[in-house]
């Protein structure tokens, strides 16, 4: 029969002013944003505390520790209801649109590229869709379409790997991850005052710039890393844009009037929201951390008897200032492919462990890392090899890599096998390269596109037996002192 | 003496009143558990074939729209009345005009009907215009309180369910004392061409008695508003200027529009009336012209309405009339056999494509797109299984030139109709069957929880400066 639901409106032509009290829109505007925080938050705790505490062990993707923040920030552009037609089952539609579609796309790409997937931090693109439909579900699909600006910053940040390359491309140092992410909280504020009068918000801007950028000057050298970025991109954006909307007597007036039209929603709808969360939270379970970074001698490289070939000092730009990248040159053996050791080493493992999926070397496809379960290998140890199997250009060497992590003394050490996939020829194994925006985004993207064959290719199993003597070489050379402790 | 009211009695078999009942939904629920049941059974025979059915139907279907959209453009069958032809009519010869204006929430009527049906060019002692307001619409009869409106009546609709437009209009024609020879229905947002009235008595002089029915051509307004509005005209200019001339000429079935349908009031009881059930009463009462023996023919006179610019709005809307196709769609397949003998299995065919065949394409889009995507993406077996290669390939043509087809004649249509600045509207088109998918998937949802709720459009959302001059006129 006939519904008596009749879906509310408000015409463009009749944004009427509100007709309730401001205290009783406070409270109703904080309750739903206090259960959309809880939502937000909760379906993917585990996700935001590994986040947490990389970021304060050290990490330098600390753009995610004020990201909520800044999100905020920019939200507090949007407190009055969008004008137009309004519809429940529109909302729901979209949202469960949008959330099959893009959880699929993020399951699948998850499956069909992990390393890449790891790499770019594809489960937080999640985190960001649930609040899309969250804030269609809650808010109304018409607010998450007006909010464009918001999920663009968002999705540019969201993902660690674009801040970190584009940290390393000016310098890679503190200071640079301190500016770059001030300079995000300045955007911020811009896009926060997209009420105020375009004076006020470029004041705002440059003012949140100055200060966060005399800010890490002055405090950079005495605050960790994360203690900076919290002040320059969490707390002076704050600041700022609390600044800017409380001087504009435009906003301060239409900031009462926030919210007066937010759709009805049933406490089913709410409940729904609440099952997705939990089912959200169970499937995004606290990552396992490897056992790796065993304890190993401090001199094992001189000791497995390998000498220092080359080192490639660019590793400073995305590991940190103390980083060292070092190639070691492994003696050669009549019938077998010529291989290397690479070391990257550091004083901070969360640093290191931001690039652990990091591809340093060259390959014409993806090529992704594979776990390996053998007690004949350092723990932890992956491997990943190009395919030789696959057509490419002359000038390309196929490789085989095995990769682990060692502790010696106060540094940590990503410890790289390598070796040259074709058995008769002299040439070494590529050199690591710096990490591109190209490699890692276009060329996959475009590999994708072209529908190429999922094949990993065979290796010839002299490569694997070339590569299983020189670990075993080194694990015979870094056993460490009597009584020094294993494990992380 | 107390007069009667002319009610006229839809019979139930042609109403959407009992389709979708309790029972009805039960017994598809079975059938679909079983047919998943079977697909889970026999995963290697079942989906594929379906998806080849599936895939073989649209491939008909998309090719029958643009083969009629070409026939359009190359020969129109619209019935033309010269300025000079309906001026000639003396009052004398022209007949009473009954006019229905069925308004709900519509506090801006006052203006809209000054500026649009009060235009019209007609002797008011032969003109009934009927107000048709809702008994608790208290806006619009506040509105209407002080407003000197001559040759208008306002109908006091009383409340009960459904709360739909055909319902108040049949209350409105069952008013004992109405003397319409020829009955019209407009919205109250609309701006008749005012001659429109005089053109369509002309015509109905002219044409043969098997014309039931004249359709006005509609247009909007406000088509340049932004992207929407231009997409909503382009699509509409299409449907009225060209689709359903060529779908009359092939002698099938017209659905005719919301508003603008003239006819003779002997004709509209003979058929029964609207069907208070339908959401798309409009559709359904062309499908039962035919099956009368009565033909539609388009009348070359523009009524101008107000193009939805407003997303969520158009989505409402564009839901509403896709429920009302599947209704009109379900109703008359109740017995597909007496259908196909009373209209032919050509109209038949087209019908269905015409009215169901929208959302479920429009639904089956968005699954075909998502399997696309999911194939780019991840490449998983089940996806080359449900596909084998005929299905492939004809979901590969669909994809790689009946999707550029659609755009391209969507282009030429531009061309054809004298809009050539819509032209990056019928490019950007696909984002249009978007929005179509999303409200097939409203409009499946509420045909089955909330089968006769009428989604009331908002309107009066135009920008001033949006809005263009009345043209009105052939």
């Amino acid at each position: 029969m006939e519904s008596s639901i009749v879906t509310p409106v408000r015409p463009l032509a009749s944004a009427e002013a509100p007709s309730v009290s401001p205290i009783a829109v406070a409270q109703r505007h904080w309750s739903r944003l206090a259960v959309f925080a809880i939502l937000s938050f909760a379906a993917y705790a585990f996700a935001i505390a590994d986040i947490l505490g990389d970021a304060l062990a050290g990490s330098r993707a600390v753009v995610l520790l004020v990201l909520p923040i800044l999100i905020g920030v920019i939200a507090s552009g949007y407190r009055q209801a969008p004008r137009g037609v309004s519809d429940t089952e529109s909302d729901w539609i979209v949202a469960l649109v949008a959330g099959i579609v893009g959880f699929t796309g993020i399951h699948l790409l998850r499956n069909r590229m992990p390393t890449l997937s790891v790499q770019w931090q594809l489960d937080l693109l999640g985190v960001l869709l649930w609040i899309v439909c969250l804030v269609a579900v809650m808010f109304g699909v018409r607010h998450v379409v007006r909010m464009w600006q918001l999920w663009l910053f968002a999705v540019c940040c969201i993902s660690p790997l674009p801040f970190l390359l584009t940290a390393a491309a000016f310098g890679g140092s503190d200071t640079v991850v301190a500016l770059l992410t001030a300079a995000l909280g300045a955007t911020a504020v811009f896009l926060a005052g997209r009420s105020a009068s375009l004076g006020r918000r470029v004041s705002a801007t440059l003012v949140c710039l100055a200060s966060a950028s005399a800010l890490t000057a002055v405090v950079g050298n005495h605050l960790s890393l994360a203690g900076t970025v919290l002040l320059v991109a969490g707390v002076v954006p704050v600041v700022v844009t609390v600044v800017m909307l409380l001087r504009d007597a435009q906003l301060m007036s239409t900031a009462t009037s926030a919210w007066t039209d937010m759709p009805h929603r049933s406490p089913l709808s709410l409940l729904m929201l609440v099952l997705v969360a939990v089912m959200l939270l169970l499937i995004n379970p606290p990552h396992a951390k490897s056992q790796y970074a065993s304890t190993v001698a401090a001199d094992w490289e001189a000791r497995a008897g390998l000498k220092e070939q080359e080192s490639f000092p660019f590793i400073t730009r995305y590991v940190g200032a103390d980083a060292t990248f070092v190639r070691y040159a492994v003696p050669p053996v009549d019938g077998m492919p010529t291989a290397a050791v690479d070391v990257i080493t550091t004083g901070r493992l969360a640093t290191l462990a931001d690039f652990d999926d990091a591809i340093w070397y060259p390959s014409s496809r993806p090529v992704e890392y594979q776990s390996v379960d053998d007690e004949s290998m350092p723990s932890g140890a992956r491997v990943i090899h190009s395919n030789a199997d696959a057509a490419t250009d002359a000038a390309a060497v196929d490789w085989y890599a095995v990769t682990w992590m060692w502790k010696t003394g106060d540094a940590y050490q990503r410890v790289t096998v390598i070796v040259n996939q074709t058995s008769k020829s002299d040439v070494p194994p590529p050199a690591p390269a710096a990490l591109s925006l190209l490699d890692t985004s276009i060329k996959p993207a475009l590999w994708l596109a072209r529908q190429q064959p999922d094949g990993v290719g065979q290796v010839d199993p002299l490569v694997v037996a070339r590569a299983d003597r020189v670990i075993k070489l080194l694990m015979g050379s870094s056993e460490p002192a009597p009584g020094a402790t294993t494990g992380d | 003496m107390t007069e009667t009211r002319q009610t006229v009695v839809l019979p139930k078999h042609l109403s959407a009143s009992t389709i979708l009942g309790r029972r009805v939904l039960f017994g598809l629920g079975c059938a679909a558990v079983l047919f998943v049941g079977i697909a889970f059974t026999l995963p290697h025979h079942i989906p594929p074939l379906i998806t080849l059915l599936i895939a073989m139907l649209y491939l008909c279907s998309t090719i029958d729209r643009n083969y009629l959209v070409l026939r359009g453009l190359k020969s129109s069958a619209l019935v033309h009345v010269s300025d000079e032809e309906a001026m000639m009519l003396t009052d004398e010869e022209l007949p009473v005009y009954t006019v229905l204006l069925p308004v709900f929430d519509e506090p801006a009527i006052v203006s809209n009907l000054i500026k649009g049906v009060g235009r019209l060019d007609y002797p008011s002692d032969k003109l009934e215009i009927l107000l048709l307001v809702e008994e608790d619409d208290i806006p619009t009869q506040t509105a209407l309180l002080d407003a000197d409106l001559k040759s208008l009546r306002i109908v006091l609709v009383p409340h009960s369910m459904p709360r739909t437009k055909p319902k108040a209009c049949n209350y409105g024609m069952s008013l004992p004392d109405l003397e319409g020879e020829l009955v019209t229905i407009y919205d109250a947002e609309d701006i008749p061409d005012p001659l429109q009235l005089r053109r369509a008595v002309a015509a109905f002089r002219r044409v043969s008695p098997e014309i039931g029915c004249l359709q006005a051509r509609l247009a909007y307004f406000n088509e340049r508003q932004n992207l929407l509005t231009r997409w909503f005209s382009l699509e509409y200019d299409q449907w009225f200027g060209v689709v359903l001339p060529a779908v009359d000429e092939l002698r099938c079935v017209v659905p005719l529009g919301g508003t603008s349908n003239h006819m003779t009031t002997k004709v509209w009881r003979e058929i029964g009336g609207w069907d208070e059930f339908n959401v798309t009463e409009d559709a359904d009462l062309g499908v039962r012209l035919a099956r009368n023996g009565y033909r539609t023919l388009i009348l070359d006179s523009i009524t101008l309405e107000e193009a939805n610019s407003d997303v969520v709005n158009w989505i409402r809307q564009r839901s509403r009339w896709y429920k009302g196709y599947m209704q009109t769609m379900l109703v008359h397949l109740r017995s597909p056999v007496d259908l196909r003998d009373t209209i032919g299995v050509k109209a038949t065919l087209r019908l269905i494509n015409m009215t169901g065949g929208v959302p479920l394409t429009a639904a089956i889009n968005l699954i075909f797109w998502f399997t696309m995507l999911v194939w780019v993406l991840g490449r998983p077996a089940f996806v080359a299984e449900v596909f084998p290669a005929l299905t492939y390939y004809i979901c590969l043509v669909l994809f790689i030139v009946g999707a550029p087809l659609s755009i391209f004649v969507g282009l030429v249509a531009t061309q054809a109709l004298g809009k050539p600045y819509l032209w990056w509207a019928a490019l950007l088109a696909p984002l249009y069957w978007l929005l179509q998918s999303i409200a097939a998937l409203k409009a499946l949802y509420q045909l089955i929880f909330r089968p006769f709720f009428w989604e009331k459009t908002v309107h009066g959302l135009t920008h001033a400066t949006a809005s263009t001059e009345t043209t009105g006129g052939n």
